[in-house]
């Protein structure tokens, strides 16, 4: 039996899995034993089974968001609106004084559809969004001029700067470039997986 | 699949709301293996696809309007097959009862004098 098939058959059931979820588990899991013997059956008849006719099957047993409302649950499509606006809002809520982000943060964690690890990202990739980057990214800036303004002046009129430690106030352009394309695309490409992951289930 | 779009909401609905009874009268003249159930509803058009007879099913299982029996199978395990109880032949014959009432009613609006003639022949 060709993995692909099998494979259609699983990704299937498992999307049913996901759709019956809010049900108590004797009856989901009662539902997903008898749709799994249909589809046996169905395959059983076939004169010889290819991948066009178990998709087929999958066609004829129906759309997983059908089954879902006839087994009483609400339809799944525009019931958990956090699902749309928690990936903006950890990017962009932390503008409105941090208190959108912590709202993102907390749709983030009821909602369903991410995993654990997606969760885990999204609130450390970064607390507050791009608003951090943008607060964080001003601080090399006011930290050197700070610094080259502790200066000495000495008995003969001349005046000595001193770098703390030796070390350079201005690190390299290149470096900071590095760290801040890294900065804010990091919060994006995160936003694109919670969209992407959200988009698959 | 039922094609709702082109045959309107309301038929849909219809559909759905009647389904559960058409079962029931399925198996008031023998016992039904679901996949046949389902494929028997799917070419009357009376379901959206074929799984939704099973939450269904399960439905008229919880509401003890039908029943389910092992009985052996010559093509692998044994399987489960659905049967009416008595409260589900009660429900049945009810049902038939308003349904008639129902299709009276509805028929003498469309088709009363005044309405549109040449509708009953389309």
């Amino acid at each position: 039996m060709p993995d692909s098939t099998e494979h259609l058959i699983n990704r299937y059931l498992k999307h049913l899995d996901d759709a019956l979820r809010d049900l108590p588990t004797a009856r989901r899991k009662q539902i997903l034993r008898d749709i799994a013997e249909h589809i046996q059956t169905a395959r059983h008849n076939l004169p010889e089974e290819n991948e066009a006719q178990i998709r087929q099957i999958l066609e004829e047993v129906g759309d997983v968001e059908i089954i879902r409302q006839e087994a009483g649950l609400p339809p799944e499509k525009g019931a958990y609106w956090g699902d749309r606006w928690a990936p903006w809002l950890l990017l962009l809520g932390g503008f409105f004084f941090l208190i959108g982000w912590i709202f993102g943060l907390i749709l983030l964690w009821q909602s369903r559809v991410w995993r654990l690890g997606d969760k885990i990202l999204a609130t450390f990739v970064w607390p507050g969004g791009l608003a951090t980057v943008v607060v964080f990214g001003g601080m090399p800036v006011a930290t050197s001029s700070t610094v080259s303004s502790v200066c000495t002046s000495n008995v003969n009129g001349s005046v000595h700067c001193l770098s703390p430690a030796g070390v350079s106030p201005h690190p390299s352009p290149v470096l900071l470039v590095i760290l801040a394309v890294i900065a804010v695309s990091a919060p994006l490409f995160v936003t694109w997986r919670l969209f992407h992951v959200a988009s698959r289930s | 699949m039922i094609e709702e779009k082109h045959d309107g909401l309301w038929l849909g609905q219809l559909r759905r709301g009647v389904a559960d009874r058409c079962v029931l009268a399925l198996l008031a003249h023998r016992e039904w293996y679901g996949y046949d159930l389902a494929k028997a509803l799917a070419q009357a058009r009376l379901i959206a696809g074929e799984g939704t007879i099973y939450p269904l099913l399960a439905r008229l299982r919880r509401e003890k309007l039908v029943t389910t029996v092992w009985r052996e199978s010559g093509e692998g395990p044994p399987r489960r097959y659905y049967a009416l109880t008595p409260e589900g032949r009660a429900e049945l014959a009810q049902f038939r009862l308003q349904w008639r009432q129902f299709t009276s009613s509805v028929e003498s609006l469309l088709y009363e004098e005044g309405s549109e003639p040449d509708a009953r022949f389309h």
